[in-house]
C-alpha cells in the first residue's frame, strides 16, 4: 500500500497529456468551423478537451486517498511484445511459417514452461494448423515460406 | 410480408448447408472456449472476427452469433466442475454448481443448467422476435438527434454500469471515439490524425483494437496468472446426470423467473449477461422459501442464473439489430462484423434485411438445439478439453492473432497496430481501465459525429434541438441524471473509503 494511489495518478496524468495534445492538434491541424457547419477539427477538439478534463478528475482525488502498488509483468509483456514485433517484420518477407515460429518460441519464454524442445515442437504444430485453417479452410492467399532475396 | 411468410423464410436461410454448417461451426467453438477458463466467446469472437470477411455476411453473422450463445453454455461447464468461470457470466453459477459437484450431483448439474440454457435461450429468443419489429417500427422516426442522443445514453450507460469507477469508464469512452475519428473525415475529405502514412487513411481496423485489447492484453495479464483447475468429477455417467423428481419440480420456477429477468436487463444498455445472471440469482434467494440453502448446492441457484444469461444473451440482440446501438462489447464487435460487409443495422434493416434478419433468429433456434443435443453425450469430451494447459493454449492464441489481423488486409502494418492496442490495452489493465467502453466508443464515435453535425446543420447550429423534440429530450435527461447519480455514487464512494482510511 502506497499513501497516495498512484495508480489513478499516473492513469489519469496520462490522459490528460494525451487528451491536450488531442484537442491542441485538432484546433492547430483542422478546421474547426461554425455550431452550424462544423469543420473535421470541432468533434476532436472538443473530445480532446474532454478526455483532459476527465483527467484532472481521474487524477486529483488519488492524491488524497492510499492506493495499490502498481504490479507489471515484464518478463510476459517483454517477451510477447518482441514474439509479435518479430511475426509483424518478418511475415511479408519470409512468409508465414518462419513468422509464427519466430512468434511462438519468444511467446514460450514468457512462462518458460515448454523448454526449448517443447517450444519448437508447437511452432511446428501451429504453423500446421495456420497453413490448414488459413490457406486450405479459407483459401486465403499466404506464402508458407519465402526468400526475399 | 406477414409475420409467418417472414418465419418461412428464416427458416429457408437458416436451413441453408452454409448456414447450418457455419452455425454448427460457431456454437462448437463457442462452447470449446467457454469450456476453457483464460479465454471466453469475446477473445473468441475478436479471433475469428478476420476469418469471417470471406464468408457471406449471413454466414458471418450466423457463425458469431454462434459463437457467443455457445460460450455461455460452455461456460457452466468450467464453474461446475472446477469452480472457475469459463466465461464470466457463468461466475454465479459456480457458487451453487461446484458445491454440487462435491457432492457428487455433478452430473444432474451439467444435465440441468443444459435445460435451464435452453429454456432461457428460447424464452429470449421468444422476446426478440415479437419485440425487435416493434421497436424497429418506433426507431424508424427517428432524426439525427435522437439518434445522437441515444447513443450518447447507451454510452454513458455502459460505461458507468459495468464495474469500476464511472469517470473511468467514461474517459475510456471518449478515447474510444478519439480513435474512431482517425482517418479521412466523411464530409469534408481531410485526413485526421494519419501523420501521413496510406494505412490510417482508412481509419484503425476495428480487428486491430479488439484483438490488442482482448488478445494481447488478455494473454500478458494472465500468463502468470491462470492455474490449472483440479478435476473432482473424473468420469460423469448419463445414468449420473438423472435428476430427482424433487429436482426437476424446484426447477420450473427459478427457470421462468430466471429467463423473464434475462430477457429484461439483456436489452438494456451496458448490462450483459452477466450482471442478468447476478439478477437472477439474487431474485432466486429472494423468493426461495429456505434461502440458506443457498451456496451448498441448491438447484435453484444454478437454474435461475442459468436461464437468466442465455435469456440476456439473445435479447442482447434486439438494441442491436433494430437501433443499430450495441449494448455490450460483444455486440459492438458484431455490428462492426456487419458493417465490414457493408449492412448498417438499424430500423431499416428488420425491413430491408428480412432474409437477414429472420434467418438469423432462426439460426439462434438450431443453434440452441445443437447445443442441446450436443452438449450432453459429449460431456465426457468437453472434460478432457478442461485439462488444456494455458502454457500451451496461449501461444496458440497468439498465432490466431498475428495471422487473423495480417490475414484481412495482407498488412504487416496492422500486425503492429494490434502490438500498440495489446501493450495500450496492457496497460489499461495495470491501471484499473476497462477496454470495453473504449471498444463502444470506437464502434459508435463515428456514428455519433455524423448524426451530430448533421442535426446540428438542420438546426443551424441550435443545440436546443436535443431538447425541443420529446424523444431525443427524454433521452438526454436520463443521460444527464444517470451523469448526476454516477458523480454522487463515486463521490460517496470516495469519501467512505477516506474515512476508513482516516482509522
Amino acid at each position: 500500500m502506497y499513501s497516495r494511489d498512484y495508480r489513478d495518478i499516473a492513469g489519469g496524468a496520462l490522459l490528460v497529456i494525451a487528451g491536450l495534445w488531442v484537442g491542441i492538434h485538432s484546433m492547430t491541424s483542422f478546421d474547426v468551423g461554425q455550431m452550424n457547419r462544423m469543420g473535421p477539427g470541432m468533434f476532436p477538439a472538443v473530445l480532446g478537451f474532454l478526455l483532459a478534463g476527465l483527467g484532472v478528475i481521474i487524477t486529483l482525488p488519488a492524491f488524497f486517498r492510499a492506493g495499490e502498488k502498481i504490479e507489471i509483468d515484464w518478463r510476459p509483456l517483454f517477451f510477447i511484445v518482441i514474439g509479435v514485433l518479430a511475426f509483424g517484420l518478418t511475415v511479408a518477407q519470409f512468409g508465414m511459417v518462419p513468422a509464427i515460429m519466430l512468434l511462438t518460441v519468444a511467446g514460450v519464454f514468457a512462462d518458460n514452461k515448454l523448454g526449448v524442445i517443447g517450444a519448437f515442437a508447437l511452432a511446428v504444430a501451429l504453423s500446421v494448423i495456420a497453413f490448414v485453417i488459413f490457406r486450405l479452410g479459407l483459401g486465403i492467399v499466404l506464402e508458407p515460406f519465402r526468400w526475399p532475396f | 410480408m406477414s409475420f409467418l411468410d417472414n418465419l418461412i423464410l428464416g427458416l429457408n436461410v437458416a436451413f441453408s448447408w452454409d448456414n447450418l454448417f457455419y452455425c454448427f461451426l460457431g456454437v462448437t467453438m463457442g462452447m470449446f472456449v467457454g469450456v476453457l477458463p483464460g479465454i471466453g466467446g469475446l477473445v473468441a469472437i475478436a479471433l475469428l472476427l478476420p476469418m469471417t470477411f470471406y464468408l457471406d455476411p449471413v454466414a458471418a453473422i450466423v457463425m458469431l452469433a454462434g459463437v457467443f450463445y455457445g460460450s455461455t453454455y460452455g461456460g457452466s461447464i468450467a464453474s461446475i466442475l472446477l469452480n472457475v468461470p469459463g466465461a464470466p457470466n457463468t461466475a454465479v453459477t459456480c457458487l451453487d454448481g461446484y458445491p454440487m459437484t462435491q457432492q457428487g450431483r455433478a452430473g444432474v448439474a451439467l444435465l440441468m443448467t443444459t435445460v435451464a440454457s435452453f429454456f432461457g435461450g428460447s424464452v429470449g429468443i421468444l422476446a426478440m422476435m415479437l419485440f425487435s419489429p416493434l421497436i424497429a417500427s418506433v426507431a424508424l422516426q427517428f432524426g439525427a438527434a435522437e439518434y445522437f442522443a441515444l447513443m450518447l445514453l447507451g454510452l454513458v450507460a455502459a460505461s458507468s454500469i459495468s464495474q469500476g469507477s464511472a469517470v473511468k469508464g467514461i474517459a475510456m469512452v471518449v478515447l474510444g471515439i478519439i480513435f474512431g475519428v482517425v482517418g479521412t473525415d466523411v464530409n469534408t475529405g481531410i485526413a485526421r490524425f494519419t501523420f501521413g502514412i496510406p494505412e490510417l487513411y482508412d481509419g484503425i481496423v476495428i480487428v486491430a483494437i479488439a484483438m490488442g485489447l482482448f488478445g494481447i492484453a488478455e494473454v500478458i495479464y494472465s500468463v502468470t496468472r491462470v492455474k490449472p483447475g483440479q478435476l473432482r468429477a473424473k468420469d460423469i455417467t448419463m445414468r449420473s446426470m438423472i435428476p430427482t423428481r424433487d429436482d426437476v419440480r424446484r426447477s420450473w420456477g427459478p427457470m421462468i423467473r430466471g429467463s423473464t429477468v434475462g430477457s429484461f436487463f439483456g436489452v438494456l444498455p451496458g448490462v450483459g449477461g452477466s450482471i442478468a445472471a447476478f439478477m437472477g440469482y439474487a431474485v432466486e434467494k429472494r423468493v426461495s422459501s429456505s434461502p440458506e440453502r443457498f451456496g451448498k448446492g441448491a438447484i435453484e441457484g444454478i437454474m435461475g442464473p442459468e436461464s437468466s444469461n442465455n435469456a440476456a444473451d439473445q435479447t442482447s440482440f434486439i438494441p442491436t439489430l433494430t437501433l443499430g446501438i450495441p449494448g455490450n462489447v460483444t455486440m459492438a464487435l458484431m455490428l462492426g462484423a456487419l458493417m465490414i460487409h457493408g449492412i448498417t443495422p438499424g430500423p431499416n434493416f428488420v425491413v430491408e434485411r428480412p432474409d437477414m434478419f429472420w434467418g438469423l433468429i432462426m439460426s439462434f433456434w438450431i443453434g440452441n438445439l445443437i447445443l442441446v443435443v450436443f452438449n450432453i453425450p459429449l460431456i465426457g469430451l468437453w472434460i478432457r478439453v478442461l485439462a488444456v494447459p494455458y502454457h500451451m493454449l496461449y501461444p496458440a492464441i497468439l498465432m490466431f492473432v498475428c495471422m487473423g489481423v495480417y490475414a484481412v488486409n495482407n498488412s504487416a502494418f496492422d500486425v503492429l497496430m494490434v502490438l500498440m492496442f495489446g501493450v495500450l490495452g496492457y496497460a489499461m489493465r495495470v491501471l484499473d481501465f476497462s477496454p470495453a467502453p473504449l471498444i463502444l466508443g470506437f464502434v459508435l464515435g463515428p456514428l455519433m459525429e455524423e448524426n451530430l453535425r448533421r442535426a446540428l446543420l438542420i438546426s443551424r447550429g441550435d443545440f436546443m434541438v436535443f431538447l425541443e423534440r420529446p424523444i431525443s429530450a427524454v433521452l438526454v435527461v436520463s443521460t444527464v441524471l444517470l451523469v448526476a447519480w454516477m458523480v454522487w455514487s463515486d463521490f460517496r464512494r470516495g469519501a467512505k473509503l477516506g474515512s476508513a482510511e482516516a482509522k
